[in-house]
């Protein structure tokens, strides 16, 4: 195992390893490399500064019935 | 009706019903009689909501009686996945033992939808535990156990709308409702050899479903032809205040949609099929070069899978945190996903921010591509219903190559499968017709006239098939 997948592999195995039987813990370590490569997948794409994710956030605020200009203050 | 109902569309059904040639509830006794036959057998049903559905069905009849005729729904017996909240004490068990006895105090918003419709709710149907989100790799990954696909009991349904399609491929029910996060309603579309509709993302409201992948998860309906996926997507889809992602865009099916005539297949897509798919494939694709220009296309090379599969992992990891922090996932069925769970943490938050910025980036170039086209095709999937007690590569957790299931899903776009054909073990292959986002008639047009000119959606298992008096 490479460092960043053995690293991140502890960590799983540190917070939930009491939870896994020993062959279970192997399919994990192995899920572990598998979302790795995955990842390396994606970072070997480049992209500009400027190009956001895909999802636009959008500020709350309830809508009331002042904002729909139904109740106007005399 | 002088007929049975079974294996009846819901166009045909709803005209009989409007006619007054059958009542809702003689309807609703036939498909709940099924239920009670073949349901177990197929492992395909989870709860048969009887008392509901002769009370809904009444309901429908009195209303039809008194001239309030509702529509092509109206009376129509359906099934749920179980993932799909439902009042009154019906358990919703997202096909998993832990959640057996898991009630829920409302509606969620596609039952609500469907019962203005006059509708009838009769069966939660079965599905792979937790919408297969855990990384299954078998079909036995069920509480009710492995589903079969009314072709074959020693083959797989598909999932993880498994009981969806089984239920209306064995003619238990006449519609269903599925989910797809990633191949789930395409995929027993497939194995059972009915169609099925992915909508675009935020057609139909999410509110009340099992949450995987809040960016991915979509609802749709499995029926016996793609005109009648038109006609319940009419029904179930708008705008919900309660998800944010719904769209405001009306949805009314119209089948007479201006068309390019113009079909693209990407290259390369059929690498790897299944043999049998493929020939069917290419059966298909030469009838419909008497209507369509079909191009092969390159699409741009980006990590289209791993986006899907990192977007999934991430988000569903969320979605069942307290699941996992409290190692729950011991309870399930299939081996594989009772650690399927953890590895998934591991998913740093940059590599999923990085998958939702090349998101945009395969929205925009595919979109300029598809624009082209009326749809792009392609097998359904490339291997028929596999059998019961075999092990199966998974896009999720896997590294299987599935261009157009994991763009599909991760653009939000639609698609619609249909029967084109069988292997010689008679099982049932499918074709896939995917469109740009919000244009569902287009598909669904392009699918009807294949059908109009096919039977294959017209053949039912031989076993299945209503007994006629002598």
């Amino acid at each position: 195992m490479k460092s960043e997948e053995k690293l991140l592999a502890n960590m799983v195995i540190t917070k939930y390893g009491h939870f896994l039987k020993d062959h279970e813990i192997a399919h994990v370590k192995e899920s572990v490399e598998d979302i790795i490569k995955n990842a390396h997948a994606l970072r070997n794409v480049k992209l500009d500064n400027d190009i956001e994710p895909f999802s636009v956030f959008l500020p709350f605020a309830k809508t009331t019935e002042y904002d729909s200009g139904e109740i106007h203050n005399e | 009706m002088s007929e049975t109902p079974i294996f009846k569309s819901v166009r045909e059904l709803g005209l009989s019903i409007k006619s007054k040639d059958i009542s809702p509830v003689e309807i609703t006794k036939h498909f709940l009689d099924r239920l009670e036959k073949y349901g177990p057998e197929y492992n395909s049903v989870v709860t048969i909501t009887a008392d509901l559905a002769l009370k809904q069905a009444k309901f429908a009849e009195n209303e039809i009686v008194k001239g309030k005729y509702k529509g092509p729904l109206h009376g129509i017996p359906y099934g749920a996945k179980d993932l799909l909240a439902t009042s009154g004490g019906i358990p919703t068990t997202w096909g998993a033992k832990l959640f057996e006895n898991q009630t829920f105090s409302y509606d969620a918003a596609v039952v609500s939808k469907l019962r203005k419709s006059g509708a009838v709710l009769i069966a939660k149907l079965a599905m792979v535990e937790l919408a297969g989100g855990m990384g299954y790799r078998q079909p036995n990954a069920s509480i009710t156990g492995p589903c079969k696909s009314p072709w074959d009991k020693n083959t797989w349904a598909g999932g993880s709308s498994s009981g969806s399609g089984s239920a209306v491929g064995c003619g238990l029910v006449p519609f269903a409702i599925g989910s797809e996060t990633w191949g789930s309603i395409l995929s027993p579309a497939n194995n059972c050899g009915i169609s099925g509709l992915r909508p675009t993302y935020g057609r139909v409201s999410r509110y009340g479903a099992m949450a995987l992948s809040w960016t991915l998860d979509k609802l749709g309906p499995l029926a016996l032809s793609a005109d009648d996926c038109g006609l319940i997507l009419e029904a179930i889809a708008g705008k919900d205040h309660r998800d944010p992602s719904s769209s405001n865009r009306k949805y009314t099916y119209n089948k007479k949609v201006c068309r390019k005539n113009k079909l693209g297949i990407i290259k390369g897509v059929l690498d790897s099929m299944d043999e049998q798919v493929q020939s069917n494939f290419v059966t298909s694709v030469k009838y419909l070069e008497n209507k369509f220009e079909i191009t092969e296309i390159d699409v741009p090379d980006l990590p289209y899978e791993e986006v899907t599969r990192t977007i999934m992992l991430a988000e569903s990891s969320s979605a069942f945190e307290e699941f996992t922090e409290k190692g729950l996932a011991r309870h399930l069925t299939a081996p594989e996903d009772r650690y399927g769970p953890y590895a998934r943490t591991t998913v740093l938050a940059k590599d999923y921010i990085k998958a939702l910025r090349i998101r945009g980036i395969m929205a925009h170039q595919l979109n300029d591509i598809m624009s082209e086209f009326d749809a792009l095709i392609a097998p359904t999937r490339n291997t028929p219903a596999s059998p019961i007690d075999d092990e199966f590569r998974g896009s999720i957790t896997g590294s299987s190559r599935d261009i157009m299931g994991a763009a599909g899903n991760a653009l939000g776009i639609p698609s619609v499968s249909v029967p084109n054909g069988f292997t010689p073990e008679n099982l049932p292959t499918g074709i896939q017709f995917m469109g740009s986002a919000f244009q569902e008639n287009k598909i669904l047009s392009i699918a009807a006239d294949f059908q109009e000119e096919s039977d294959w959606h017209r053949q039912h298992p031989a076993e299945l098939l209503p007994k006629t008096e002598p």
